[in-house]
């Protein structure tokens, strides 16, 4: 029952459902057209941007860690998420 | 005898640091390499968005999809494992890094399973950019993969006995880290191979 109430428990369960959701919002499920879907597509990314720090923080610690590798870490997620947004706009069709 | 080794550190930089700080110049540096082989394949995709979508509607959702639960679940199975060998709780440790390296053996099967099926519908390296990108990035992502399946056995072999020495316990946090950074480069591989429409 420990293993259960381990605070790391209640972060993958959070994971394991954002990654559900993911894949239900990003495969033939939840869109019906091979056309470029923007709103969908930056969520799944913020989304990916967002698990990816939940695993830096919570799995592997840092958390604890000293400021200058919380914020190392920090930039990585942001500069990251903010990179591939940019990216997949370039490649959207123009309005 | 008042040194500046018996000094407090400033309060800003108390926090401690897990595994080897070693093992995190490698992992940042790791991670960077493949934020920019994200960029880079974002960058491609945007210069014929028609090409790499028609070429990721013939992917298996469903096998990237499974494969992040398994990661997720391993990674789980190593904090917990971690956490077990820090209470010297020896049985509880290596029966929770045992499990995450099934998990782990369970990506290498399903990645056979997908690339079989990709293989056999004359679906390669050489078929076109996304393909190519398709191969290099989920294979450069098994390649570490791999080394983290020795790296997971070398960690339950070392867990069946009791570990005394901070040592010990900081061998087992290197290897942590190094699983837990394959988990995060699949969580940002997965949207953006599969899903991205």
């Amino acid at each position: 029952m420990t293993l259960l109430r381990h605070h790391a428990t209640w972060i993958w369960l959070l994971l394991a459902t954002v990654t559900g959701l993911s894949w239900w919002f990003g495969s033939d499920h939840g869109i019906h057209s091979s056309t470029p879907h923007a709103g969908i597509a930056i969520g799944l990314l913020i989304a990916a941007c967002i698990k990816a720090r939940l695993i830096i923080f919570h799995f592997m610690e840092v958390r604890h860690a000293p400021w200058p590798l919380r914020l190392v870490c920090d930039v990585w997620v942001l500069v990251v998420g903010v990179s591939l947004i940019s990216l997949y706009w370039m490649g959207l069709p123009p309005a | 005898m008042n040194s500046a080794v018996d000094m407090p550190l400033p309060k800003t930089m108390k926090g401690h640091v897990p595994g080897e700080t070693g093992i995190w110049v490698f992992v940042l540096g790791d991670m960077s390499v493949f934020a920019l082989m994200f960029g880079t394949f974002l960058y491609y995709r945007a210069l014929d968005v028609d090409l790499y979508m028609r070429s990721q509607a013939t992917l298996n959702q469903n096998f990237g999809a499974i494969n992040t639960l398994l990661l997720l679940a391993s990674s789980w199975f190593v904090v917990m494992g971690v956490d077990a060998a820090r209470q010297r709780r020896t049985r509880a440790a290596s029966t929770l890094f045992a499990s995450a390296f099934v998990c782990g053996i369970g990506f290498a099967v399903v990645k056979f399973f997908e690339y079989h099926e990709k293989i056999s519908a004359g679906l390669t390296l050489t078929t076109n950019g996304f393909y190519s990108y398709y191969y290099m990035l989920t294979g450069l992502h098994f390649a570490h993969v791999s080394i983290g399946l020795v790296l997971l056995g070398f960690m339950w072999a070392k867990s069946r006995k009791p570990l005394t020495e901070a040592k010990q316990i900081m061998l087992l946090e290197s290897g942590a880290t190094y699983w837990h950074m394959v988990d995060v480069l699949w969580i940002v591989l997965f949207p953006l191979i599969y899903l991205l429409k």
